[in-house]
């Protein structure tokens, strides 16, 4: 059912005409061009999806559309600040904290939600907070690494 | 490669990215030689072109670096002695006062220079130098050090695009179904409901089976999802797990062949032992999973294609696409994309086969997504393998023979001859035997498999590792020390074992439940060990907690990426461990997605410290020789821990009770 659904993406308001019932993921990615956030299995296992919803990590491929109306929503195309990189964004350049790539937008939102919350976590609960976000390449450590080193400086 | 007046530098890279960071490193090896500054230097991914002009454009068996060492330095070298030569003709001076440094040409001691943009219209126009000039490694400004992957900017913006995020005007989304039995095909399909779907547009068949074409690629999944899909499952409707073990224990009580015999007659020598020990070791069915589904976008025109794809293999992409639209290979346009993973599952191009055929069905571009549930269920699986050892020691307790019986399914398929690639790790090692005999024995089946991350090299390696660990323990021998002896013809090998065991602390006492292994492994022209820490717990589960890894794949091109390279070939080894198997049941891949194809979760991770050692030349492999000695490290170590030998991967709880 066609409806009008109005929220903030990456700091500017969207309004679009379509059915609420949509999955976010591919709102996100075919009606709004954002193809930062990735489809890696579209039923939440993964990670690869994950958004920031009013400040929460969410997993947008478990997210209808309506579900956001009204709400903030990030993906990894805002999470920088203009030109400005996140701390995380940078802390994983630095640390080369991936390799293909695929899974790193999906890190780098969930971890921001993680920081969000709590901006200081243990070692403990940054691999906690990180279990549901899979890499295939094996760059695990190095995210780990680059998530403490980032909440350190934030 | 192409310098502008303005001095940038434009290479066209012929090897992919898929994380690996070889592009970088083969940017690193030219813009060395060429006396580059890196921040003027531009990528461009080379469409695929012939053998005879790229070489091969393949990325697999861990040789972008090596192979591409030559060509990418020798081009940088010789645009350097054309740009000298150009500054030394403008001057009128001998070209040997002149110098090449910071992408500019010196002249002697003066303190004048020319910069590149200001010679490369002069030097384009000079004979190429027959005699190329390389640097001497001591006059290196990146070679040897940890330049950061020109790719990770893109990546973490979002900004990268990879399959999934290639665009074209007017292109259409669609997703497909194979048949779920291998070797079954399709008979027919009821789309009534499949085109009451909002966005869905057509179904198209296709050699392999059926595709839904939609607006957008939510349409398509949800169209594909309301497909009444008829198939004629073919003969292997029946298949399972069970019969394929069956198979391979069957196949392994048959006459295999002889691969390889060492040392005095070692049938002789199994035959009068006075004792003998004997082990079967198993590993399952792996699929590649990468996080990225299988993808490509295709635009077939009148006379010529388009092709978008992520890809290790750009010219078998550019071949298959010719076939399959019996088009010359020269109208075959293949555009390579970032890789969401690959590890050897982008080296088929069943995908753009897919592509190409449905483009061509609809007459426009389309980008040819397949779901999680689809790559797991269609991809080329790592073989499963079985393996025989066996050991006889005299009288007086001599080790005096080894045995070695691969039982698997051979990519080659020859039955006239033994399949030595299957035989990695069994055969040709540095192992000095008292005497040896490793055999083949090939056993196929309907399941398609394929290279993943070292090939046959890991599971050969699991089997020999394990079993060394074995027969040390029935000498008496520290398994450390017992490699060490026998392979005193491989002193790189000894010092990789030395490095690892140091770093682990090989001999000092662990707490109950503990333990420490070891072993090591060569493929694809790298050696290397890992020392594994692990615990076992009271409900038997297997914690690994720190791997200490050394590699020696000769000359280093960029540290940082080789220890990348150890630490993710460790946590995708340690997948094969603790989690990954594909088993069939009627037919069809039991598995859909990551909830029955587990990955190594940030909990399950070890610590992974990589210590390079620099052997010497030549230059060796990085990407697969991690993956071999790891699963027989962590079997070793859990034996330390519980004395309970695990012979088959993955490990089962069950195992250890």
């Amino acid at each position: 059912m066609r409806e009008t659904i109005e929220f903030t993406l990456n700091g500017e308001p969207v309004s679009l005409d379509t059915d609420g019932d949509r999955i976010l993921l591919w709102v996100l990615r075919t009606d709004l061009e954002l193809t930062g956030t990735k489809y890696g299995c579209g039923i939440g296992l993964c990670g690869s999806c994950t958004v920031l919803v009013d400040g929460e990590a969410e997993r947008s491929c478990a997210l209808p559309l309506r579900a956001v109306r009204g709400r903030e929503v990030v993906t990894i195309e805002g999470l920088a600040g203009g030109e400005v990189l996140h701390p995380l964004q940078e802390e994983f350049a630095e640390r080369g904290a991936l390799q293909c790539g695929y899974c790193t937008p999906g890190m780098l939102m969930n971890a921001a939600g993680l920081l969000n919350g709590n901006p200081h976590p243990s070692r403990e609960e940054i691999v906690d907070g990180m279990e549901g976000n899979l890499c295939r390449c094996g760059a695990h450590k190095r995210i780990i690494e680059a998530i403490d080193a980032a909440s350190k400086r934030m | 490669m192409a310098i502008d007046t303005d001095g940038k530098v434009t290479i066209w890279m012929p090897r992919p990215e898929m994380g690996q960071g070889s592009r970088t490193g083969l940017t690193m090896i030219l813009a060395d030689e060429l006396e580059a500054d890196w921040d003027r230097i531009e990528l461009i991914q080379a469409l695929a072109g012939p053998r005879a002009v790229w070489g091969s454009m393949t990325a697999g068996g861990s040789t972008s670096i090596r192979q591409f060492w030559g060509p990418m330095g020798d081009a940088g070298a010789t645009a350097r002695q054309m740009l000298v030569a150009a500054a030394a003709a403008r001057w009128g001076v001998p070209v040997e006062t002149c110098r090449a440094e910071g992408h500019a040409v010196h002249r002697g001691t003066t303190g004048e220079k020319l910069g590149y943009g200001e010679l490369v219209e002069d030097a384009a126009r000079l004979p190429v130098p027959e005699e190329v000039v390389r640097k001497d490694p001591s006059e290196f400004r990146y070679i040897d050090r940890p330049i950061p992957r020109l790719d990770i900017p893109s990546k973490v913006d979002g900004s990268a695009v990879f399959g999934f995020d290639f665009r074209v005007p007017d292109m259409k989304f669609a997703t497909i179904r194979r048949c779920p039995v291998f070797g079954g095909q399709l008979r027919g399909f009821d789309d009534t409901e499949t085109l009451r779907v909002n966005g869905v547009e057509q179904v198209v068949e296709f050699s392999e089976g059926v595709a839904v074409v939609a607006g957008s690629s939510w349409a398509a999944m949800k169209g594909m999802d309301a497909l009444v899909i008829d198939w004629d499952e073919g003969p292997n409707a029946g298949l399972s797990s069970e019969q394929i073990h069956d198979q391979l224990a069957q196949a392994a009580t048959e006459e295999p062949m002889e691969a390889e015999r060492t040392g005095d007659d070692p049938r002789a020598m199994l035959d009068g032992a006075a004792k003998r020990i004997e082990a079967v070791y198993e590993c399952a069915y792996v699929s590649h999973s990468p996080m990225e589904p299988m993808v490509a976008t295709a635009h077939v025109h009148k006379d010529s294609v388009d092709v978008w794809v992520p890809t290790q293999a750009a010219q078998t992409c550019q071949n298959t696409a010719a076939r399959v639209l019996d088009m010359p290979r020269e109208q075959v346009r293949i555009h390579t994309l970032f890789s969401g993973g690959a590890f050897g599952r982008r080296l088929q191009a069943d995908y753009v086969s897919d592509a190409v055929q449905i483009s061509r069905s609809i007459g426009g571009p389309v980008q040819v997504f397949w779901t999680r549930v689809e790559d797991t269920q269609h991809g080329f699986y790592r073989p499963i393998s079985r393996h025989h050892l066996e050991a006889g020691f005299d009288a007086a307790g001599n080790f005096t023979v080894w045995r070695h019986k691969v039982v698997a399914h051979s990519m080659s398929s020859r039955t006239d001859r033994v399949d030595n690639s299957a035989l990695a790790g069994a055969r040709s090692l540095s192992y000095d035997w008292p005497s040896s005999l490793i055999e083949w024995k090939m056993s196929n089946t309907p399941i398609p498999v394929g290279a993943w991350r070292s090939v046959y090299a890991a599971q050969g390696w699991f089997a020999t590792e394990g079993f060394i660990d074995e027969v040390a323990a029935e000498l008496g021998r520290d398994p450390f020390e017992f490699r060490m002896e026998l392979l005193k013809d491989d002193p790189r090998m000894q010092e990789v074992l030395r490095v690892a065991a140091e770093a682990i602390g090989w001999s000092r006492e662990t707490p109950e439940g503990t333990g420490i292994g070891i072993a090591c492994g060569f493929c694809f022209g790298g050696r290397v060990a890992h020392a594994a820490e692990v615990s076992v717990d009271s409900r038997h589960r297997v914690k690994v907690h720190r791997i200490e890894s050394a590699i020696d794949s000769g000359w280093v091109v960029n540290p940082d990426s080789v220890a990348a390279q150890v630490e993710g070939g460790v946590v995708l080894a340690l997948q094969t461990v603790l989690h990954g198997e594909i088993t069939l049941r009627n037919g069809r891949v039991e598995q859909e997605t990551f909830a029955e194809f587990p990955l190594v979760t940030m909990e399950e991770a070890p610590l992974v410290n990589t210590h390079i050692v620099k052997g010497g030349s030549p230059l060796g492999g990085v990407g697969e020789p991690p993956i071999p000695p790891l699963a027989p490290a962590v079997v070793n170590a859990v034996y330390a821990a519980t004395g309970k030998r695990l012979r088959s991967i993955p490990i089962r709880t069950d195992d250890l009770r």
